[in-house]
């Protein structure tokens, strides 16, 4: 399957590549928006190749990196809008959803994109319990009772329980 | 990807930028590869300006370019005049003074009032060491006379020193001032320094020394604005900062010691500076690209401002703003920059100033 990106029919003159995700969805992506990442922008540098494979991340979250990059692409939109994209495009979403984008960014290198997802991760993860943290990254709990209640007391920020609030 | 535990250091170092103080303690928590990457983070005790927020009647904390608001009921109606080794000293509008370590939510109350209005106010050593000391300089009054007060841990009442620094003006700067060589570093307005002994010696040698026309370049002590007088980790001189005129031109300057002189500095190589009136220090900047950086209080909107020795510009981190002058930017001039300190375990006898029944 091959699905264009937003942008709609790509003019002769631009370049494009199209991306595989690791169920084998494929994307036709403009070079421009393509390059924004920083790993797509060395693999097209070191080979001719037009189509790129990435085993580790999946057709929806890839959908989502790259409706980012194209839009982020885009001359034709300002920074204001860009940024009210961004903020958009973070919100309401899943936690669950937001992990693999976390670390789809991380892995293609989109810096500015890997902060506001990490952000909107951080803001979820504010005020709530070690043990919601790790039964939202299905992480098991590697401590020793023991070892836990001394990191607890060791590194007390005394804060009780004081709000804490973001802005 | 199934294992969650193993995320990159550096995306963990991401979410860990993001998120502040109890949530920050909840995140080692969570397993022990994350307990690795928190403990070893850059963002764990790296500085933090601190400013009290009018219109959200919250204060407001701003850390590698995230901001996180708190609530301290106890700071109502104070003012932060000094701040160090993750503590800050605080004034009451009826002049009662305190410490807190807003970190720790740790407070120490201090036995007697200020006695002046002091020009600069500033500790030596922890709150909780036998050795802090507040000093209180008051800048010459109408006869010429410069107070120097001084309020020893373990003791409830100031001691007074007055001083006429002779002829000349040495009028007192807000800078704070700095311990260094074992004395007590201070500004005037004009960026002269002078020197005061803290402890009492019984050889008649004055206390105070008073260094007159310390700027090579002597006009341009009338132009200065803002003073900030501190010490570089790492370094064995003292250094300044002097803001010139409404356009704030950045000079900086090492002192020569013994002849007392500035002389300018150019380059800072892989230091960052934090200044503020209340509190202002430099260190090894943790991220290169803050390397060679001063960081004031200063605003453009909601995105810190720096000043780069690099392109002798201020730039704002957003970088929306890149000017020679700092004209229009938000200043925070009860800001401080604060660096949050670990857990000590205190003794009860250590978080009071005076103990009862002692023999002072």
């Amino acid at each position: 399957m091959v699905t264009t990106d937003e942008k709609g029919p790509l003019t002769a003159k631009k370049k494009s590549v199209i991306i595989r995700s690791c169920d084998g969805d494929e994307f036709l992506v403009s070079e421009s928006a393509a390059v924004l990442s920083t790993s797509l922008k060395k693999i097209l540098e070191e080979k001719e190749d037009r189509l790129i494979h990435l085993s580790d991340i999946d057709n929806k979250t890839l959908a989502m990196v790259i409706a980012y990059l194209s839009t982020h692409a885009d001359d034709g939109l300002s920074d204001d809008l860009k940024r009210s994209f961004d903020q958009e495009f973070v919100s309401g979403k899943e936690f669950d959803v937001l992990k693999y984008l976390v670390l789809a960014t991380d892995t293609l290198q989109v810096t500015c994109l890997c902060y506001t997802v990490a952000k909107k991760m951080a803001d979820i993860m504010k005020n709530k319990l070690v043990e919601w943290v790790r039964r939202e990254f299905d992480i098991q709990n590697d401590y020793t009772p023991e070892a836990e209640a001394e990191i607890r007391r060791l590194d007390a920020w005394a804060w009780d329980d004081r709000q804490l609030e973001d802005d | 990807m199934s294992d969650w535990a193993d995320l990159p250091d550096d995306l963990l170092n991401v979410i860990l930028s993001k998120v502040f103080a109890k949530d920050r303690q909840s995140f080692g928590l969570v397993c022990r590869s994350w307990n690795t990457v928190a403990a070893s983070s850059p963002y764990r005790y790296s500085p933090c300006l601190m400013y009290y927020h009018r219109s959200m009647h919250k204060w407001r904390f701003y850390q590698y370019n995230s901001f996180f608001c708190m609530d301290f009921p106890e700071l109502e109606n104070a003012e932060i005049r000094c701040s160090n080794y993750g503590w800050l000293l605080m004034s009451r509008y009826d002049n009662n003074l305190f410490f807190f370590d807003p970190f720790n939510n740790r407070k120490i109350e201090l036995p007697c009032k200020l006695r002046f209005g002091y020009t600069t106010l500033c500790f030596l050593h922890p709150p909780t060491s036998p050795d802090c000391v507040i000093v209180g300089i008051g800048t010459p009054d109408s006869n010429n006379v410069m107070k120097i007060c001084v309020l020893r841990h373990g003791e409830d009442e100031w001691e007074i020193n007055e001083y006429r620094p002779n002829k000349n003006e040495f009028l007192v700067s807000r800078g704070a001032p700095v311990l260094h060589r074992g004395l007590l570093y201070f500004l005037d307005v004009k960026g002269n320094v002078a020197t005061f002994n803290m402890s009492k010696c019984d050889d008649c040698k004055p206390r105070l020394h008073v260094k007159f026309r310390c700027l090579r370049r002597r006009r341009l002590g009338n132009k200065i604005k803002e003073h900030f007088l501190f010490k570089i980790k790492g370094e064995e001189a003292l250094f300044a900062v002097f803001l010139l005129h409404e356009e704030r031109k950045v000079n900086m300057y090492r002192l020569l010691e013994p002849e007392m002189k500035w002389e300018p500095v150019e380059d800072i190589g892989d230091k960052v500076l934090y200044l503020s009136h209340a509190s202002s220090f430099g260190d090894t900047a943790y991220l290169k690209n803050m390397a060679n950086r001063i960081y004031f209080s200063r605003f453009h909107g909601d995105s810190a401002v720096f000043y780069s020795l690099n392109s002798g510009k201020y730039h704002s981190l957003d970088g929306d703003y890149s000017e020679n002058n700092s004209y229009g930017l938000k200043r925070l001039n009860f800001a401080t920059w604060i660096t949050p300190a670990p857990t000590p375990e205190y003794l009860a006898a250590e978080m009071t100033w005076c103990s009862q029944g002692s023999t002072y």
